[in-house]
């Protein structure tokens, strides 16, 4: 069993690796190795590798021990210099009562970056993600978002990040116009019906403004809420299953509608099952299964894999 | 500024979706008065008793129908977990806090149009124009005193499932001192004041009420957070 050698010079080591100890130190990538989704990486947790000599970034551990000798010196991160990671997370863990949700997790995502969390259901996605947009505290490990500790700038990071949900925070007794227009006057914005029009528009809920939305069918919901997303103006949004509850159509549009915010510099964290319309979305993906990264590496080879 | 302008949002929305789901307004409303009634089947046809005791029924009144304003108040926002889209907003959970109390005292307050009306008529009350605004002033305060810890404790119940019987078994303790300052100073306005201490209860309740509304405010954001 040896290493996963993505696409473009990402690299995620197995377990099996000689030069590796299980859950710790960290190992050269290879290349040439096809992902597998059964035999890779069941132990790495997310730490995504790549050649020295390929711009980008990797996740290492310094100084970590190997059990066939000294471990291999690679250098903590490579990063565009003046921007700060949008994520990194080492040894992340939450446990709920007695059972671990989610165990070792470490990741890293730079600014703009964008990151696919694919895996069973239970296997700990979306608690990923409510940790990562802080309603949960971690049992373990440490969390930074743009380069600052969450729980002592807490203001800061939220102010930087967006989730969408399962639960789409809608109000179903308010209009569109109103939820949208609450949306910005919570931010400090003024909110002139023109803006909010743009918004709806932008949404293809204009002739539904007034409408309450309790009355909207699920994908039209999905889409005011993601659309809310705009106003927000995220550094990273976090999003749960984005395509569940839409059609051929919205997923189109989504799909579209994400496109543009990566165009735009937003970095992206997206747990999802349809992998066919998120995967093209994302440079990274890691398969999560009982709270553990079992895989980590390019998105497409993902896909490809089969999932 | 912007803590009391994010408030004012969290109350105006509250208000205009009290006004969209209007039943639960008038169910608030309609056990407030049934209570009443059932206070005066229980002492009988006779004036006295119940003149005696229509400013603790009054309180008592205000303080049941208060538990089911305030479980309805955070169900709204635990529906669609909408409060965890406020929190990521962000909104500041102190202004959360007091947008939402200010929600829920302003609803305490409609009650009093009501109930004291109610009041007057069924246990044959006859306060002079002064004494009506002194009961609304009272009331105000009444109501202020239960709206803030009733907003805290609705909070910290509105995830579990026995949120019903948790909220007034946690609230009711808590109160005990609004309860009796606005039970004495209602009964002074009532029945007379010979002793002038009703200035002494109206600073006792009006001292609770900054007492919870500052410590509640507080404790407000570590309620609502997750661990």
């Amino acid at each position: 069993m040896g290493v996963c050698s993505p696409l473009s010079g990402w690299g995620c080591a197995s377990s099996a690796d000689s030069t590796l100890p299980v859950g710790a130190g960290l190992a050269p990538a290879r290349e040439g190795a096809r992902p597998s989704p059964t035999s890779c990486c069941p132990v790495i947790h997310g730490r995504w590798l790549r050649r020295e000599a390929t711009p980008g970034w990797y996740r290492s551990r310094p100084g970590a021990q190997g059990t066939g000798g000294a471990a291999p010196v690679v250098s903590a991160r490579v990063d565009t210099p003046s921007t700060a990671p949008a994520l990194v997370a080492s040894g992340l863990g939450r446990r709920f009562g007695r059972r671990w949700a989610l165990a070792h997790v470490d990741l890293e995502l730079p600014a703009g970056g964008s990151l696919l969390l694919a895996g069973p259901n239970g296997s700990g996605k979306t608690t990923l993600l409510r940790l990562l947009a802080g309603r949960l505290e971690a049992s373990a490990g440490t969390l930074r978002l743009f380069g600052l500790d969450p729980r002592r700038h807490r203001g800061t990071v939220r102010s930087g990040l967006s989730m969408v949900s399962h639960h789409l925070s809608l109000y179903p007794r308010l209009t569109a116009a109103e939820t949208l227009a609450l949306w910005l006057r919570l931010g400090g914005e003024p909110a002139p019906a023109e803006r909010v029009r743009e918004l709806l528009a932008e949404a293809g809920l204009e002739a539904h403004g007034d409408v309450e939305v309790g009355a909207y069918s699920a994908g039209m919901r999905k889409r005011l809420a993601l659309v809310r997303v705009r106003i927000e103006r995220p550094h990273l949004l976090l999003l749960d299953e984005p395509f569940s509850a839409l059609d051929s159509a919205g997923r189109a549009w989504l799909a579209e509608w994400l496109a543009g915010l990566r165009r735009e510099g937003v970095g992206l964290v997206l747990a999802s099952h349809a992998l066919e319309w998120s995967a093209p979305l994302c440079e990274r993906a890691v398969r999560l299964a009982a709270g553990q990264v079992t895989w980590s590496g390019p998105a497409a080879a993902l896909l490809e894999a089969g999932g | 500024m912007r803590l009391a302008r994010q408030a004012w949002l969290i109350f105006r929305k509250d208000l205009l979706l009290e006004w969209r789901g209007r039943a639960r307004t008038v169910s608030v409303l309609l056990f407030g008065v049934v209570t009443l009634v059932l206070f005066s089947f229980a002492l009988g046809p006779e004036a006295e008793p119940l003149r005696r005791g229509a400013a603790g029924f009054l309180t008592l009144a205000l303080l049941l129908s208060s538990v089911l304003g305030l479980n309805e108040s955070f169900r709204l926002e635990q529906e669609d977990q909408a409060l965890e889209g406020l929190l990521l907003r962000p909104v500041e959970p102190t202004a959360l806090f007091y947008g939402k109390a200010l929600g829920s005292a302003f609803l305490l307050l409609l009650l009093a149009l009501v109930l004291v009306p109610a009041a007057v008529i069924l246990y044959d009350l006859s306060p002079t124009p002064a004494g009506l605004l002194q009961l609304a002033g009272l009331w105000a305060l009444a109501a202020a005193g239960l709206a803030a810890p009733g907003t805290l404790y609705a909070a910290i119940t509105g995830r579990l499932q026995s949120q019903d019987v948790a909220l007034p078994l946690l609230l009711f303790p808590l109160v005990v001192p609004v309860l009796l300052g606005s039970v004495k100073a209602m009964d002074l306005v009532l029945t007379g004041d010979p002793m002038h201490q009703l200035r002494s209860w109206t600073l006792l309740l009006a001292g609770f009420d900054a007492i919870y509304w500052s410590v509640c405010g507080i404790l407000f954001p570590f309620a609502i957070e997750e661990s």
